[in-house]
């Protein structure tokens, strides 16, 4: 009890190194191992799902044909407002590839540990996506080799966000079971089931425009000038074992 | 030797395999199964006491979070099964299954003392999910049970 006392008081950070230098290469190559594993039972099992999903695609792909027009004229004027206003693309993101090596034991904690760290060029705080410009969480601490990732599902974890629509802002955290909860909504602004939800990067901790999820529920009260939402993330928990840290956003 | 190098699988998977089947966001605390097993079969915890706190100490290293939670809650789970274990006949299923599942509470119950009296948590599992954990314990030590003369000898 007294090693407990003392981890937590001094921290423990040394013997979490040298116990994290032994153990996390074994929990990398199970990591992977199980990954490839998932991956073919899922494809197994997903097949008797392929008939239906066709027929939808097939649906899917005239609407797009008709869609795409549309876009391409967008994108044009689009170009032309750009020029016209002199404003440039979000600033280009350097991003370093990362491997999870473990995840939370019991998934009590939202956290995952991956394979880069401080002599990766990695620090406390960076931006963590995965591929699809989806957002992770953030590096809560990083060891020479390694570095624990707080995923957004973490309670402690706060994100500013906004409807991708409406441009409705809010703060975003972790909440029971596979949601999570937006705060702080203005009332009367416009949120709705469904919404796509993205960074906004007023926090000036993460990126704007990273996808975080969509809207489930909105709960609006009689009390209060706020509103908030349940937001199903775009996965629950954290099964990709392949993600990035954001390098160059710290700030 | 051999209960070590189980142990120690026992962790890696933990880590590394069993928090991609979780059940209401909680996973099978196999650690916490297998050290309950040793100690029952055996009738005493004196010699796992350092098999307890390694395992501790690997989890909580893993896990990123604050740092004792796990080595707080398995010291608590296996005390409680350790006291346990005195009262209850040791060849019986039941009394194990038992024995785990007040074990899990328990471990919940430090985890989540520890969390408001030590550090400050942002465990996401609320009284459902710890209650279907411990179901998830109990069920999964039962399916170990069978396999106790082996594992424990």
């Amino acid at each position: 009890m007294l090693l407990i006392f003392s981890g937590a008081v001094l921290g423990a950070a040394p013997l979490e190194r040298a116990v994290l230098w032994v153990v996390s290469p074994v929990t990398g190559a199970m990591v992977k191992a199980t990954d490839g594993l998932a991956g073919f039972f899922g494809a197994f099992s997903s097949l008797r799902d392929v008939y239906s999903e066709n027929e939808r695609l097939k649906e899917e792909q005239k609407e797009l044909r008709a869609l795409r027009g549309a876009h391409e004229d967008l994108k044009r004027e689009n170009a032309l407002l750009r020029t016209q206003l002199q404003v440039g693309d979000q600033k280009d993101l350097s991003l370093r590839d990362a491997q999870v090596v473990s995840f939370d034991p019991l998934s009590m904690f939202q956290y995952v540990l991956i394979d880069r760290g401080a002599r990766d060029g990695v620090a406390e705080g960076m931006p963590v996506v995965r591929p699809g410009n989806v957002l992770v969480g953030k590096v809560s601490h990083a060891y020479p080799a390694y570095s624990h990732v707080a995923l957004i599902s973490d309670k402690t974890n706060k994100v500013s966000v906004k409807s991708a629509e409406g441009d409705t802002n809010g703060v975003l955290s972790g909440a029971s079971g596979n949601l999570l909860l937006m705060e702080l909504v203005e009332k009367n602004a416009p949120l709705a089931s469904g919404d796509l939800v993205v960074t906004s990067g007023l926090d000036g901790v993460y990126p704007k425009n990273l996808i975080v999820g969509w809207v489930k529920e909105v709960v609006s009260r009689e009390e209060g000038i706020f509103k908030e939402a349940y937001v199903a993330p775009v996965e629950a928990g954290f099964a990709h074992t392949q993600a990035f840290v954001i390098t160059n956003y710290l700030r | 030797m051999k209960k070590a190098f189980l142990l120690g699988c026992a962790v890696a998977l933990q880590a590394a395999v069993l928090p991609y089947v979780d059940v209401y966001g909680v996973s099978f605390n196999i650690v916490l199964a297998l050290l309950v097993l040793y100690g029952f079969a055996e009738g005493s915890w004196r010699r796992f006491l350092g098999h307890v706190c390694a395992a501790g100490l690997v989890l909580d290293a893993l896990s990123g979070a604050p740092f004792g939670v796990f080595l707080a809650g398995l010291l608590a789970a296996i005390g409680f099964s350790a006291a346990g274990t005195l009262f209850l006949p040791h060849e019986n299923a039941f009394h194990f299954a038992a024995l785990v599942a007040f074990s899990s509470a328990w471990f919940f119950l430090a985890v989540f003392g520890y969390g408001q009296f030590v550090v400050s948590l942002g465990a996401s599992v609320t009284f459902a999910g710890a209650l279907a954990s411990v179901a998830y314990n109990t069920a999964g030590a039962l399916a170990l049970y069978p396999f106790r003369k082996w594992i424990t000898s």
